[in-house]
C-alpha cells in the first residue's frame, strides 16, 4: 500500500529548465520497454486504417452501446 | 486466421498487438472478463507479467505506468456506460487527467535543454506512434485522437504561458492512495483548474482546452457557414470567471492550489479558460521524418503561432486590469472573519 506523502506540484519557470517527470528511472525503463513493444508491432509502414475495432458493450450483448462507429 | 483471432474479438486483437505477450490473454476465461471493458483483460495480464518481472515495485506505480500507455484505450467504454456512480466518473476521470499531465510533462521536459538525449528520443517516438495510432480509424473510434488533442492543447497552452513569462504549475499527478486525495481529483476533476500560472503579483487559475471547431455558446454545437460547412477555430478565447460566481475560500485546502496560494499571499486571483484551435494548421503536430533534430521536432510540437501565443499574453493582460480578480489577502480577512461569526 502506497504510503501518504507530500504532494509535490510540477513547478515550470521557463521551456528551458522543466523539471524531470515524477518517474524514476526504473519506471522510465519500463516505459522505453513498452514503447519498444508498440515500435515493433507497428512497424512504419502499417496500414492503421485497415484496422476495425469491435465495440467491448457490443461483444458483452449491452445493445445500448452499439452506437459507435 | 491464427487462433488469436479466432477466439477473441477484432477490436480486443488489434490492441493486444499493442502488448508484448497478446497471446496470453487467452489463458483467462471469457466469462472472467469485464463486459465493460474487454481492454482490461489485456491490461490485466501485462501487469500480472510486469509484477513478476518487477517485484520490488508497489501495485500503484505499475498501475500508473500501465495507464501511460493504456489508460486512454478505456476511457471510451468507461464514459458510454451509464451504471456507474458519480464518484466512479470522478475516478475514471481522475485517471484520464492525470494521464494527460504526465503526457504534458514528459512532452515539455523532452524539449528541455538539459534532457537526456535517449530520454528524448523514448518520448519523442512515443508521442509519434501515439498520433499515428490516434488519428486511424481504428484510434479516432477509440477516441484517442480526442485525448491526444486534449494532451496537445494543454501543451499549447503551458508553452504560451511560459513565454509570456509565466511560471507554470501543473498538479502532481501520481497516483494516492485515494483518487479524491489527488491534486488532479481537486483541481481538474473538481474545479476545472488544469493548471496554474505565476505572473507577477497575479495567480491565473487556468482550465486549457482545444477545439477543432467554432462552437454555438449556449448549445455547444458545431458552427456552420452559409454552406453548411464547419467553421474551422483559427482565434484564442480567453473567459475570465466573473467574481459572483466563485469565491476563494473554496479553493483553501485545495492541494495544489494551496501552496501557491502561500507563496504568494498579497496576490490577485484569476480564473480563466483558455480555449485554442486544435486543427494541424494551428496545433502542429510532432514530425519526426522531416530531418530535423529530434529536439527541434519535440519542441516545435503543439506550439501555438507567434499571433495566437501573443493573443494569449494579451489576454492575461486584460484579466490583470479588468477587476474581476480576487485579492488574496481580503479574502483571509473574510474567510477569518465568517469564521469567528
Amino acid at each position: 500500500m502506497q504510503s501518504q506523502r507530500r504532494h509535490t506540484p510540477v513547478r515550470i519557470t521557463g521551456e528551458d529548465n522543466v523539471p524531470a517527470p515524477l518517474i524514476d528511472k526504473r519506471e522510465l525503463e519500463i516505459i522505453g520497454e513498452i514503447a519498444e513493444q508498440i515500435e515493433k508491432e507497428f512497424p512504419e509502414d502499417s496500414n492503421l486504417d485497415n484496422i476495425v475495432p469491435t465495440s467491448a458493450n457490443e461483444q458483452a450483448g449491452n445493445s445500448d452501446t452499439t452506437d459507435h462507429e | 486466421m491464427n487462433d488469436l483471432e479466432q477466439r477473441v474479438p477484432v477490436g480486443v486483437t488489434n490492441i493486444a498487438k499493442l502488448m508484448p505477450n497478446p497471446e496470453a490473454l487467452l489463458t483467462i476465461p471469457q466469462n472472467e472478463r469485464n463486459p465493460g471493458g474487454l481492454i482490461d483483460v489485456r491490461i490485466e495480464n501485462l501487469r500480472r507479467q510486469l509484477r513478476e518481472k518487477y517485484k520490488d515495485m508497489s501495485p500503484e506505480r505499475i498501475n500508473f505506468v500501465l495507464d501511460f500507455f493504456f489508460g486512454p484505450f478505456n476511457f471510451k467504454e468507461f464514459d458510454r456506460d451509464k451504471r456507474y456512480s458519480r464518484d466512479e466518473a470522478r475516478a475514471i476521470k481522475t485517471r484520464s487527467a492525470s494521464i494527460q499531465h504526465l503526457m504534458t510533462h514528459m512532452a515539455l521536459h523532452a524539449g528541455s535543454e538539459n534532457v537526456d538525449p535517449q530520454f528524448q528520443l523514448k518520448i519523442a517516438k512515443q508521442l509519434e506512434k501515439y498520433q499515428e495510432i490516434a488519428t486511424s480509424r481504428f484510434g479516432r473510434d477509440m477516441e484517442l485522437n480526442k485525448f491526444l488533442k486534449g494532451v496537445m492543447a494543454e501543451i499549447g497552452v503551458v508553452k504560451a504561458l511560459l513565454s509570456s513569462g509565466c511560471e507554470v504549475i501543473l498538479p502532481d499527478y501520481q497516483p494516492q492512495k485515494s483518487f479524491e486525495d489527488s491534486p488532479v481529483c481537486q483541481m481538474d476533476v473538481d474545479r476545472g483548474i488544469d493548471l496554474i500560472a505565476v505572473k507577477g503579483a497575479d495567480i491565473f487559475l487556468v482550465d486549457a482546452k482545444g477545439t477543432r471547431y467554432f462552437e454555438e455558446p449556449t448549445t455547444k454545437k458545431t458552427r456552420v457557414d452559409a454552406s453548411g460547412n464547419p467553421l474551422v477555430r483559427n482565434t484564442v478565447d480567453i473567459v475570465e470567471q466573473q467574481k459572483y460566481e466563485w469565491n476563494l475560500p473554496s479553493l483553501r485546502g485545495v492541494s495544489g492550489v494551496e501552496e501557491v496560494f502561500r507563496q504568494h499571499p498579497s496576490a490577485t486571483v484569476h480564473k480563466l479558460m483558455i480555449k485554442i484551435p486544435t486543427s494541424e494548421e494551428f496545433l502542429p503536430p510532432i514530425n519526426l521524418q522531416d530531418g530535423r533534430p529530434v529536439g527541434n521536432s519535440i519542441r516545435s510540437f503543439a506550439r501555438l503561432n507567434s499571433e495566437l501565443t501573443n493573443d494569449i499574453i494579451m489576454g492575461l493582460d486584460r484579466s490583470r486590469l479588468s477587476r474581476m480578480g480576487l485579492q488574496l489577502s481580503t479574502s483571509n480577512e473574510e474567510a477569518v472573519n465568517a469564521k469567528s461569526a
